[in-house]
């Protein structure tokens, strides 16, 4: 074994270092994998902060309510149709930061959750 | 870079796909995995159709894994003196066509889902091998369409939430690339010592096992 990794070391320095390489970021990639996974499945993490990528429409699928719900919570014109453009730029036509956003999203679900009767 | 692309994604939506998708095909780093996700559950949101989703991302990818062929090839060919002048370079070419003898549709079709970080590095080793184009192409629109499907599909299904589904798949993606390529480093290590204690040991293996253990 050790004859081995002498003879590795000195013929093959280069190719050793970069295999230990790849194998200690083989061992980081499966094991946040698998954290990731347990902490997802966590159904207390199920409902999504907003971040600027998402789309009006997104974030009424992600919260599971209908677009009226978010029309009425960012005061957005009820008569016209969602949108698909970034929160981002929804955000700075608004004069609104996310984390309002988010507070009268998460708001008006709960409340739009709480009249719908239990399923 | 990540949510940057996401922001793009949102307000530019299908030409962007198709603009990373070809992009990621000739190894520049661009989060193509993460944008067909999030454009997937864009589509279950009712924001983007998904057919066109789908037809854009595989359109992207065929054409820039076709364009990594036809570019490493031609740029080979032209430098067949330059490659042939030194025995490493020679070597080097060598390699690429002895691996895509051993490997060949299987190397092209895996690594454009399985292991899909390695695939725009396959399209340019196949075109040095000159491997055949029509082979190329099949099992690259193979691969292309499986990965779509996947990605696509994922983001689609798994659209409540991206985040988890994005940040679950980057990893297990990242596992599967960097495992492969341990696995591949591992063998050859291996193999080079046993030729080299074969030779020491009196054993007849001529001395370009030290370049090259297939040869062994």
């Amino acid at each position: 074994m050790w004859h081995h990794l002498n003879d590795l070391w000195t013929h093959n320095r280069a190719a050793s270092l970069a295999f230990v390489v790849v194998f200690a970021l083989t061992g980081v990639f499966g094991v946040r994998a698998v954290t990731h996974y347990m902490y997802w499945s966590d159904p207390a993490k199920q409902n999504q902060t907003l971040a600027g990528w998402m789309t009006p429409r997104y974030v009424a699928k992600s919260y599971d309510v209908p677009a009226e719900v978010i029309k009425a919570a960012w005061n957005l014109n009820p008569e016209s149709e969602l949108r698909r453009a970034s929160l981002d730029t929804i955000a700075q036509e608004l004069g609104l930061t996310l984390e309002e956003m988010q507070q009268r999203v998460a708001a008006a679900a709960w409340a739009f959750h709480a009249g719908q009767p239990d399923e | 870079m990540n949510d940057l692309i996401l922001g793009l994604a949102a307000d530019y939506g299908v030409p962007l796909l198709f603009i990373v998708t070809f992009l990621s095909c000739l190894a520049l780093p661009v989060p193509s995995s993460l944008l067909m996700l999030a454009s997937g559950g864009f589509a279950a949101a009712g924001d983007l159709s998904l057919a066109t989703v789908a037809a854009a991302a595989f359109c992207g990818a065929v054409l820039g894994d076709n364009l990594g062929y036809w570019v490493a090839r031609r740029l080979g060919d032209r430098m067949d003196r330059w490659l042939k002048a030194k025995p490493k370079r020679a070597a080097l070419r060598n390699r690429s066509a002895q691996f895509m003898d051993t490997w060949g549709g299987s190397a092209v079709f895996f690594s454009r889902w399985l292991v899909s970080p390695l695939g725009p590095h396959i399209n340019y080793v196949s075109g040095l091998a000159r491997f055949h184009w029509p082979r190329f192409a099949l099992w690259s629109m193979s691969g292309e369409l499986v990965w779509v499907t996947l990605y696509v599909g994922l983001g689609y299904v798994f659209a409540d939430n991206m985040t988890a589904i994005a940040s679950i798949s980057g990893n297990l993606s990242g596992f599967l690339a960097a495992g492969v390529v341990a696995t591949g480093l591992g063998v050859w290590l291996v193999k080079s010592s046993k030729a080299r204690a074969r030779r020491r040991t009196g054993g007849t293996t001529p001395n370009v096992a030290d370049e090259n253990p297939r040869q062994a």
